[in-house]
């Protein structure tokens, strides 16, 4: 009986260590990447901690609520920012195990991160304003193409590693090591169209926009201020390091710890910043190099990545 | 003290609605909310729209608009129509089967019953 327990007390810590770090870093990325535009640009950009003095100053603002608000609207950025939280649990960063993997694998890392959206989608139609609805319906108009895609994606990887589960997927990875099978490649040109949209990045969506009418994540978000914004904004970023971390897991898992000792954690730790860091810079030259879709080309380039993934999946039988 | 008060209050205003007056008309609805997806998959929902506008002066002084928007019911129309009819339809030629009386059905159950639980019954 004891063995099991501690066995569970061990995966809830490591769970609680890992979704902390993850919430620690996630402005961090969120700002980097804001700085690495910038630059392009030839702008200065903001300073790094940027992300957290936002942060900091909207969980330190009033709240203020519509007056036809109902728990909906309260509960729609917790439920988010729980569900972004509990599916870092699922992800392997710097250990080739997730903290929760006997909870669940892919199904479930999608499905919590489909509740959190449903519930953000949900809540922003409760203020009666016409900008919510419209962010939400087109919000889960991308959705409802991007996932499955994104599944189809999934399961090309996990085919390949004969395992729906995050923590085996990347130890058989691990273990065959680098193939270069076409798949691989098909399916992360795909799997990265696909975190460009469920991210809200251009060429699906600008997350610098002021305009209302060409918003879907921001005019979802719209009606909030104060600490029910912050848990979005934070969310949000947890969601784009964890997707980051996902392709990162699923084609290049190579230097991730195998044991616990402090050494390959600190090498883990370099590897994970470095490739987070180039998937960064990919996400930010696309968003530099690339004019923002119209809402009616989304389905063209979410079709794309489909195909993609359709290809890589039926290479993968070959 | 009072810092900490202001952090935990919740402060209600009205929703922001462009300087207008929003109201229960000028909420999202399902047609609204669902148009997206119409517009993608517009191959299988056909959808069409009216607008008539009615004015009797001038057509800048517009007395009364009407809009009509329809989709396709596609799958209605052809997958659960057509297997509903094809159901019915056997359904119907079945009928001769059973067009005797309702009790000796119920008592043909009833003995098919006892008859079972004997057999069934019997062999452990």
């Amino acid at each position: 009986m004891t063995p099991i327990i501690s066995e569970i007390g061990r995966a809830f810590g490591f769970a609680l260590l890992q979704a902390a770090g993850l919430l620690a870093v996630a402005p961090l990325l969120k700002t980097t990447i804001k700085k690495m535009k910038a630059r392009l640009q030839n702008r200065q950009g903001p300073p790094l901690m940027q992300g957290y003095y936002d942060l900091a100053k909207l969980l330190r603002k009033e709240p203020v609520r519509s007056d036809v608000a109902s728990w909906v609207f309260v509960a729609g950025p917790r439920v988010y920012f729980a569900a972004a939280v509990s599916a870092t649990t699922l992800v392997p960063v710097l250990i080739d195990a997730a903290p929760l993997e006997m909870a669940g694998g892919i199904l479930l890392l999608v499905g919590t991160l489909a509740l959190g959206r449903f519930m953000l989608a949900t809540a922003a139609l409760d203020t009666g304003s016409a900008f919510g609805g419209m962010g939400a319906s087109r919000d889960m108009t991308i959705a409802a193409l991007a996932e499955p895609a994104l599944m189809l994606g999934l399961f090309t990887s996990a085919l390949a590693a004969g395992s729906l589960n995050l923590g085996s997927l990347v130890r058989t990875t691990l273990q065959g090591g680098v193939t270069f099978h076409p798949s691989d490649f098909l399916a992360f040109a795909g799997l990265f169209i696909i975190v460009i949209a469920e991210t809200g990045r251009i060429p699906v969506d600008n997350p610098a926009t002021h305009l209302e009418l060409t918003m879907i994540h921001e005019a979802m978000i719209l009606e909030y201020a104060g600490p029910d914004l912050a848990l979005v904004e934070w969310a949000s970023a947890v969601k784009e390091l964890l997707y980051l971390t996902l392709l990162v897991d699923l084609f290049v898992p190579a230097g991730i710890a195998t044991s616990l000792a402090p050494l390959a954690i600190v090498v883990a730790l370099l590897a994970w910043a470095g490739k987070v860091l180039v998937l960064a810079m990919a996400v930010t030259v696309t968003e530099s190099t690339n004019a923002k879709l119209r809402l009616f080309r989304v389905p063209e380039l979410v079709s794309i990545s489909l195909g993609l993934a359709f290809l890589a999946l039926a290479i993968r039988f070959l | 003290m009072i810092e900490r008060w202001a952090w935990w209050s919740v402060r209600r205003v009205a929703t922001w609605g462009c300087g207008g007056e929003l109201s229960s008309r000028t909420e999202y609805t399902a047609t609204a909310f669902s148009k997206p997806l119409t517009m993608i998959f517009r191959a299988i929902y056909r959808p069409t729209r009216q607008v008539e506008t009615l004015a009797q002066v001038s057509s800048y002084f517009t007395q009364e608009v009407r809009y009509r928007s329809e989709i396709e019911p596609t799958f209605e129309r052809y997958v659960y129509g057509p297997l509903l009819r094809g159901v019915l339809r056997v359904a119907n030629g079945m009928k001769v089967l059973q067009a005797g009386s309702l009790h000796a059905y119920l008592a043909y159950v009833l003995v098919l019953g006892v008859l079972l639980l004997v057999w069934l019954g019997g062999t452990k």
